[in-house]
C-alpha cells in the first residue's frame, strides 16, 4: 500500500503554473485599470513604468493564458484519445448528489462531508467556472483589442459592452479565486498536490475517499502501455501539433488583427499662433498732450556768440541738438556745429529755419527768435554780430565758452561736478594752467577720452589753442 | 549782458537738473520698499518738480526723435492718459520706470532699436509688481524671448505702458489684448461657441485667460498643457449651476475620465505629465479656439462628422465606430442599452456568486469545526 497517491503528472502542474502567473499578472494590471483613480491602482501601475507598460504587460499575459489554453486543449485530447480515460470531469448526477450532501452536512443533517471521486464537485465547479472565465475574458479581449474590426460587423455599442463584462468578469473571477479556491486548498487543508503531484493517505480519505476505495479495489484507472497506445500516441501527436499550429496561428491574428489608432495625434488646431494685428500705437504720439511754455530770449544781438548760441541754450535746443547727443547731426552748441544746418546767406535754404518754421518741431521758437535766425543767416552767420566770419585767435567768450555750453549741464548751477563751474571764465580758469595745455585738467580730461560730454577733435583743438595762448578772455 | 541772461538761463536748466536728482533719490526710496510702493501715496516733495523737469521736453506736442536704426520714436507723453491710468492718482516719478535715464542730458540711446529698448524697460515694472513679474518668469513669452524672439510679449504690449489700466476678466478687452499677436487665432475663437458669446456681453464663457493662465501662460503645445486640459474645461463643464443656466450637462468630465481615454490621459497627467500621449483630450474632439456646440452642423462633434473626427486617430474607423464612445452618456434603458444591461449583470452576479461561496465557506467553516470536535470527544 503506497503512502503517497499519485494525482498531477509533470504536464499538469505545469499547466498550473503557467494559469498561476498568468492569471496573476492578468490580476495584478488588470484591476488597477478598473479602478484608475484609486490610490492603490496609481502606485501599481506607476511601478510597471505607466499605464501603457502596464497594457503591453497585460497582452503580453494574455498572450501565455491564450498559449496555455491550446496546450490544455491538446492535453485533454491526449487523454481522450491516446489515454482513453473515463470521464473522470465531466459533471455528472454524482456531483449533484455529493453537493447536496454537502449542504446537509452544512446544516447538520450529516455527520461527515461526501466520500467524493478523483474530482469533488466544488474542484469542478472551479474548472468550469475557468472555463467560462477565460471564454468571456478571450472574447470581449478581443472585441477590446480589436476594435475597429469589431465595429466593421458588430454596433460599435458591442465595444463598451465588452469593456463592462471584461471589466465584470476580472472581478468575478478574482473574489472567486480569493474566496473559494484559497479557501478550499489554502485554509481548508493546505493541499500541496499541485506541486508535488501526489497526496498523503489522510488527505486522500478525507478529500478523495471514493477514489482511495477504488485504486484500494484494484479498480483504478492506469493509462494504457502497448502497441495500441503507442500507434496512437504516432497519430495524435502530429494531429494535436497540426491543430496547436492552427490555433497558435488564431492568437497571432488576434494579437497583431489591427493599427486601432495613430501613435502620436496631430495638434488639435492648426492655425498661426503669432500673427500680430498692424498695430497703430502703442509707441506713436498721443493725441493729447499738455505743452509746456516756452522760454522767449530777448537777443541782444544779430551774432551767434552773442546772440543765437543763449537762444540755442535757453530753448534747451541744446539738449538734443548738443554735444551729448547730436541728434540728426546737429550740434547748436558750437558755432560750427550750427552752420551745419545753414547756407549761410539763404534762410530759406537753410535747414534751421525750415524745420523751425514747419511748426511741428518738438520745440518751437517764438517768431521773434526765428526772425533773428533769418537776420543772422541772411548776414551770412556770423559767429560775432558783425563779423564775416569766425577767425582771430580763440577767446573765452568766443567760442570757447560755446564750446563748453553743454558742459553746463554738469559743471555748472550750484553744486557743479568736481567744484568745476565752467559757465564763467573765472570759475572755468580753475581747470586751466595758461599756456599750458597739458597740465591744464580742463584740456587733458577732454584729450584723455572717455569724458561724458567727449569735446570732438576741432573742439580739443581750439581749445587746445586757447590754452596755450594764455586762455583770454576776450579772443582775437 | 550776454553773460548774465546766459547765467540766468543755465540758473533754470539747472533747477531741472536738481529736480531730476530729486526724483532719482525718491526713486531709490520707493524701490528700497517695493511693498509699498504699490499703495503708499504719500509723494515725495521733489517727485513733482522731477516729472515736470522731463515734461518741459516730453510735454511738447509732436516731440520725437529719428533714432539711428531709422525708426521714428516719438517722444511726447500724454499727460491725460497717464493721469486716468492706474498710475495716475500714485504719480510715480517717470525716471521710476525710465531706468535708463539717470540724468542730463541723456545718454545715448541704449538698445540698437525701440523694440530693444522696450522689452529692457519692461524690466522696471518688477520692481515694484514682483509678484506678477516672477508669474511670468517661465512664461511662455519669457521662453520666448530668452529665446531671442523680440515679438514675444512684455507687460506693456498687453497693459500699455503711460495709459496702463486695471484688466478686467472676462470681458471681451481680454481676448482683443491678445489678438494683437495672435489675431487668427482670435478670428477663429470669435466664431466659436465661446467666443461668440462673450462678444454678446455673456460673461461666464472663458476668454484667452481663463484657459491659458495670465502672467503664468503656459506653452498650450506642452504635453503638460494637453493633459491638463480636462480640467481646464471641467472648471466650468462640471459646474452643474453654471451648466443648468446654459442646458448643458454637468457630467461630461465624469463620462469622459470613465471611458478608455478619459481613464488614460488623467492617468498620464497623474504619472507622466511630461510625456505625449495619443489618447485625445476634450480639444482633440471638440475643436480649440474653434469648439462649437455638437448641435451646430459645423461642430467636429456633430453627428454627421464625429466618424470624420474619430478618423483622424482612427484612420480604419467605419460607420459603426463612433457608436463605440458613448457621448458622455451614462448608459440607461434605450441609450446604450446593452452596456446598461451588462452593467447590471455584473451588479447582481458578483456579489450573488461571491456572496454565495463566501456564506458556504464560513458556514463550512465552523461545521467542520463541530465535526472535529465531536470526533475529538468521541
Amino acid at each position: 500500500m503506497a503512502e503517497r497517491y499519485r494525482r498531477f503528472s509533470i504536464s499538469d502542474r505545469l499547466e498550473h503554473v503557467a494559469q498561476l502567473v498568468s492569471f496573476t499578472m492578468l490580476a495584478v494590471t488588470g484591476i488597477p485599470q478598473r479602478y484608475a483613480g484609486a490610490w492603490l491602482s496609481r502606485r501599481i501601475i506607476d511601478l510597471f513604468g505607466g499605464i501603457e507598460s502596464v497594457r503591453v504587460v497585460h497582452r503580453v499575459f494574455a498572450t501565455i493564458l491564450m498559449v496555455a489554453v491550446v496546450y490544455h486543449i491538446g492535453a485533454i485530447g491526449y487523454r481522450k484519445y491516446v489515454q482513453r480515460r473515463p470521464r473522470e470531469m465531466l459533471p455528472s448526477m454524482a456531483d449533484l448528489r455529493a453537493a447536496q450532501h454537502s449542504v446537509r452536512y452544512l446544516a447538520g443533517r450529516e455527520a461527515k462531508p461526501p466520500k467524493q471521486g478523483r474530482f469533488t464537485w466544488e474542484e469542478k465547479l472551479e474548472y468550469y467556472a475557468l472555463v467560462w472565465g477565460t471564454l468571456v475574458m478571450v472574447v470581449s479581449g478581443f472585441l477590446l483589442w480589436n476594435p475597429i474590426a469589431t465595429a466593421k460587423v458588430l454596433p460599435g455599442e458591442f465595444i463598451p459592452a465588452a469593456k463592462v463584462f471584461h471589466s465584470g468578469e476580472a472581478l468575478l473571477a478574482v473574489l472567486a479565486v480569493i474566496v473559494w479556491h484559497m479557501y478550499h486548498v489554502h485554509v481548508r487543508s493546505f493541499n500541496t498536490s499541485m506541486f508535488t503531484g501526489t497526496m498523503s493517505r489522510k488527505d486522500m480519505e478525507h478529500e478523495h475517499g471514493l477514489e482511495l476505495e477504488q485504486i484500494e479495489a484494484g479498480q483504478a484507472f492506469t493509462p494504457p502501455t502497448g502497441k495500441a497506445a503507442s500507434r496512437r500516441t504516432r497519430i495524435y501527436i502530429p494531429a494535436a501539433a497540426g491543430a496547436a499550429l492552427i490555433m497558435m496561428a488564431g492568437i497571432w491574428v488576434f494579437v497583431t488583427f489591427e493599427d486601432t489608432a495613430i501613435a502620436t495625434i496631430d495638434p488639435p488646431e492648426q492655425v498661426e499662433v503669432f500673427a500680430p494685428v498692424e498695430t497703430t500705437g502703442t509707441l506713436v504720439a498721443p493725441t493729447t498732450t499738455t505743452p509746456v511754455a516756452a522760454t522767449t530770449t530777448t537777443i541782444p544781438a544779430v551774432g551767434w556768440e552773442d546772440g543765437l548760441q543763449a537762444v540755442f541754450r535757453n530753448n534747451r535746443c541744446t539738449d538734443c541738438h548738443g554735444k551729448a547727443m547730436a541728434l540728426g547731426g546737429l550740434n547748436l552748441a558750437t558755432y560750427e556745429g550750427t552752420l551745419g544746418a545753414v547756407v549761410a546767406g539763404d534762410p530759406d535754404g537753410s535747414a534751421l529755419v525750415q524745420v523751425m518754421e514747419g511748426g511741428d518741431h518738438a520745440v518751437v521758437l517764438t517768431d521773434e527768435e526765428i526772425a533773428s535766425i533769418r537776420a543772422w543767416i541772411t548776414a551770412g552767420a556770423p559767429a560775432t554780430a558783425g563779423e564775416g566770419s569766425a577767425g582771430g585767435p580763440p577767446g573765452w567768450q568766443s567760442p570757447v565758452s560755446g564750446l563748453l555750453a553743454s558742459c553746463a549741464a554738469c559743471h555748472g548751477g550750484g553744486s557743479p561736478a568736481a567744484g568745476l563751474d565752467l559757465t564763467t571764465y573765472e570759475s572755468a580758469l580753475a581747470a586751466v594752467t595758461a599756456g599750458d595745455p597739458e597740465a591744464s585738467p580742463l584740456y587733458a580730461v577732454q584729450a584723455a577720452g572717455g569724458h561724458p560730454g567727449q569735446l570732438d577733435d576741432a573742439a580739443l583743438a581750439v581749445l587746445r589753442e586757447w590754452i596755450a595762448n594764455g586762455a583770454p578772455e576776450a579772443g582775437g | 549782458m550776454n553773460v548774465e541772461s546766459t547765467g540766468t538761463a543755465r540758473g533754470r536748466h539747472l533747477a531741472a537738473l536738481l529736480g531730476l536728482a530729486g526724483a532719482v533719490v525718491a526713486v531709490l526710496a520707493l524701490t528700497a520698499g517695493t511693498a509699498a510702493a504699490q499703495d503708499d501715496e504719500a509723494e515725495p516733495a521733489d517727485q513733482a518738480t522731477g516729472n515736470e523737469a522731463c515734461l518741459s521736453c516730453h510735454g511738447n506736442p509732436g516731440f520725437q526723435t529719428t533714432l539711428p536704426s531709422g525708426e521714428v520714436l516719438p517722444l511726447t507723453f500724454d499727460v491725460e492718459a497717464h493721469e486716468a491710468s492706474v498710475h495716475g492718482p500714485v504719480d510715480i516719478p517717470c525716471v521710476l520706470c525710465h531706468t535708463d535715464i539717470s540724468g542730463f542730458p541723456h545718454d545715448p540711446f541704449p538698445a540698437p532699436d525701440v523694440r530693444t529698448w522696450v522689452v529692457d524697460l519692461n524690466q522696471a515694472c518688477a520692481g515694484c509688481h514682483t509678484s506678477e513679474a516672477t508669474a511670468t518668469m517661465d512664461n511662455v513669452h519669457s521662453a520666448a524671448l530668452a529665446g531671442g524672439n523680440l515679438d514675444a510679449a512684455v507687460c506693456t504690449d498687453c497693459h500699455g505702458s503711460h495709459e496702463v489700466s486695471k484688466p478686467v476678466a472676462h470681458t471681451p478687452e481680454v481676448a482683443e489684448t491678445c489678438r494683437n499677436c495672435h489675431y487668427e487665432i482670435y478670428e477663429v475663437y470669435e466664431d466659436s461657441v465661446h467666443g461668440a458669446a462673450l462678444l454678446s456681453g455673456v460673461r461666464d464663457v472663458p476668454t484667452c485667460t481663463d484657459c491659458h493662465g495670465v502672467h503664468d501662460v503656459e506653452g498650450p503645445s506642452l504635453p503638460e498643457f494637453h493633459l491638463f486640459s480636462p480640467q481646464l474645461c471641467a472648471n466650468c463643464h462640471s459646474d452643474p449651476d453654471l451648466m443648468s443656466k446654459y442646458g448643458i450637462r454637468a457630467d461630461t468630465f465624469d463620462t469622459y475620465i470613465s471611458d478608455f481615454h478619459g481613464t488614460t490621459v488623467v492617468l498620464y497627467e497623474a504619472l507622466a505629465p511630461g510625456q505625449e500621449t495619443n489618447k485625445p483630450v476634450c480639444i482633440d474632439c471638440h475643436g480649440v479656439h474653434s469648439i462649437q456646440s455638437a448641435d451646430n452642423p459645423n461642430s467636429q462633434t456633430f453627428k454627421d462628422n464625429i466618424l470624420r473626427t474619430c478618423q483622424r486617430c482612427h484612420p480604419d474607423a467605419t460607420d459603426n465606430f463612433p457608436a463605440s464612445w458613448l457621448g458622455h452618456y451614462t448608459p440607461a434603458p434605450g441609450q446604450a442599452t446593452l452596456v446598461w444591461l451588462a452593467q447590471w449583470f455584473y451588479r447582481l452576479i458578483i456579489p450573488i456568486t461571491i456572496g454565495a461561496m463566501g456564506v458556504y465557506v464560513v458556514l463550512l467553516t465552523f461545521r467542520d469545526r463541530r465535526t472535529r470536535k465531536g470526533a475529538a470527544n468521541g
